[in-house]
């Protein structure tokens, strides 16, 4: 049962994770100008970024794609300020790449008629005790060191019950650049979801083929911007297979102790079989079948209470604030405490066919042991 | 000629309790022998050896031809199997089959077809007279119902030879009486041998000789009427 819900639950919770990011963060590929995604700096940015948009478009492979201008700034109210990094985006194509309108709990995302709106997240809106409708000034440096100063209203607060509640923001594109001094058509980043996750490789390859003369442009996938997220998920499946080794050996333990006195309890009755003429690989053979049987049985029940649990956690979420206080943010990626596991059989297969090849392994000596005895000396035994 | 034959055999079993001390007799095929003698003389450790169930220290031990010294643990099991039949003391049934299924064991063990197992088996429980309580579990019957079951599972695969140790002494008059009876017409009109241990006055009166240990030694041999 442990062995099924774990396998389910940290196989959601890194699908999770790598959602996050794909769904919050860059999305699976991020093309960008040069040294942009290393240095952040408002100053690295493509001038006329059209080419490569329009490339974008055409390809069938592409789901969405977001022009994003990005750059920090101050966020006052009339009660507080704070520091945001603030996303300038289209609203339709910002809804296809990130899941940040989905998460509007109190008014809209932005709407492209609607001017001066701004979305923020509802800890940073507590920060400068605002609300859908308030007035908040924005103040940034634009590329030519300019200062970019306007008034926002309040459209929409989102909640994702992560650090970007109180750290992203948004406005439109057109303003953002406007705001930074950019002319048309440029942009910091452009994210890309495509339709599918395992073509993200290969369509970073085509991009880096068909734009190579192209210096100022680079393009990197998810796993390559997120290196940490990706280290974290190999050392914790690393920490997993050696959770699950120490459960697999407690289990091989568990059933070679049962194995061994039914053994001992049975030691008469093996004698009495062997004194009528039953072979000894018969009773090897019934030994170890029983035991296959019997760990088939539990391994059967097992699987039954680790769906059960595994549909239980997944109507409820499984959460592990108890464990690590609140959700936590590796370079910008939001790792959630609470995770929805979802049944996946395959685990149960893998977990079955480990068991009863350990069974079978563990088995088999207390078998040849049983196999093994002579007649009159397991009779007199009681 | 010769089914079992003892050649100076010799089981110690620790420095101070000899089992048998070079104990030689033979016995022919046919013949109903009872192995005599006061408890601790020897009578089962013999024929546990003469059995192939117990290992011995010295002698030779010849069963059904076969030199048991030279014969492998495996072969002694399929030499049991086939022409062995054995009647413990304790009955020794195996406790999670039916009564049905301990007698039709030895059978299912010489690969014999379902429908011939369970006729046979039924037969020999009615021969033993515990027809009706085929469906029994051995907890639920008593010692001597136990004792005839384990009769049965020995006769049913109907053995050269059959050894019993003290097959009368959990069992009343009558029963003993109709088992004694049973072993001499198997004796008689199949020419089963039987080789008795027991000190019942019972089954020596049986008996066409008499094998009377003391002491793990060969005290003499008498033939019967």
């Amino acid at each position: 049962m442990a062995l099924v819900f774990l396998r389910n639950y940290y196989d959601n919770f890194h699908e999770q994770v790598i959602q996050n990011v794909i769904r919050y963060h860059s999305g699976h590929l991020a093309i960008s100008a040069k040294n942009f995604e290393k240095n952040h700096s408002t100053q690295i940015f493509l001038e006329n970024g059209s080419q490569v948009s329009n490339w974008l478009k055409n390809r069938p492979e592409v789901l969405a794609s977001s022009e994003r201008v990005l750059f920090s700034a101050m966020l006052s109210s009339a009660r507080g300020s704070t520091n945001l990094m603030m996303m300038a985006v289209e609203p339709k194509a910002e809804a296809q790449v990130t899941g940040f309108s989905a998460k509007v709990i109190k008014g809209d995302f932005l709407k492209e008629a609607k001017e001066r709106s701004i979305v923020l997240g509802v800890k940073a809106a507590e920060t400068l005790s605002v609300d859908v409708g308030s007035k908040v000034v924005l103040l940034t440096q634009g590329v030519d060191g300019s200062i970019g100063n306007e008034l926002f209203f309040v459209v929409g607060l989102f909640e994702t019950q992560s650090e970007a509640d109180k750290s992203v923001g948004f406005i439109q594109l057109n303003e953002g650049r406007t705001l930074l001094s950019l002319k048309p058509e440029s942009f910091h980043q452009t994210a890309v979801v495509l339709k599918n996750e395992e073509a993200a490789v290969p369509f970073k390859i085509l991009f880096e083929d068909v734009f190579h003369g192209d210096s100022k442009l680079e393009v990197f996938s998810w796993k390559e911007l997120q290196r940490p997220i990706v280290a974290m998920i190999e050392l914790d499946r690393a920490v997993n297979r050696l959770l699950m080794i120490l459960i697999l050996c407690v289990a091989a333990l568990g059933i070679a102790n049962s194995i061994l006195m039914s053994i001992m309890e049975r030691t008469r009755e093996f004698g009495v079989m062997l004194a009528i003429g039953t072979d000894r690989k018969e009773v090897i053979k019934m030994v170890v079948i029983e035991t296959l049987l019997l760990t088939l049985v539990g391994v059967l029940l097992g699987n039954l209470f680790g769906w059960l649990v595994t549909g239980f956690f997944n109507q409820i979420g499984f959460d592990l604030k108890w464990l690590t206080a609140k959700d936590f943010v590796v370079q910008g990626a939001v790792v959630q405490t609470v995770s929805y596991p979802t049944i996946r059989f395959y685990n149960s297969l893998v977990v079955t066919a480990v068991i009863l090849t350990l069974a079978l392994l563990v088995s088999y000596f207390p078998a040849r042991q049983a196999g093994n005895l002579t007649p009159m000396k397991a009779l007199r035994s009681h | 000629m010769n089914i079992l034959e003892f050649k100076e055999v010799s089981k110690i079993y620790n420095q101070d309790q000899a089992g048998i001390q070079e104990l030689s007799f033979s016995v022919r095929e046919g013949e109903l022998i009872a192995l005599a003698g006061p408890s601790g003389s020897g009578k089962t450790t013999a024929l546990n050896i003469a059995a192939g169930l117990d290992d011995f220290n010295r002698g030779e031990v010849n069963l059904l031809n076969c030199s048991l010294l030279n014969l492998k643990p495996d072969e002694v099991l399929r030499l049991r199997r086939g022409q062995v039949g054995f009647i413990f003391q304790s009955y020794n049934l195996l406790p999670v089959l039916t009564v049905l299924e301990n007698v039709e064991y030895p059978l299912a063990l010489k690969r014999v077809r379902q429908a011939e197992r369970m006729k046979k088996a039924k037969t020999w429980i009615k021969e033993v007279g515990l027809e009706g309580l085929e469906s029994r579990m051995p907890n639920e019957l008593s010692g001597g119902q136990q004792q005839r079951v384990a009769v049965a599972r020995a006769m049913v695969t109907e053995p050269k030879i059959i050894f019993a140790d003290e097959p009368t002494a959990n069992l009343d008059a009558t029963t003993a009486e109709m088992l004694l009876k049973l072993f001499q017409r198997l004796n008689e009109d199949q020419g089963t041998t039987f080789i008795f241990s027991s000190h019942d006055p019972r089954v020596l009166k049986f008996a066409n000789r008499v094998i009377t240990l003391t002491d793990g030694k060969l005290l003499n041999e008498s033939a019967m009427n």
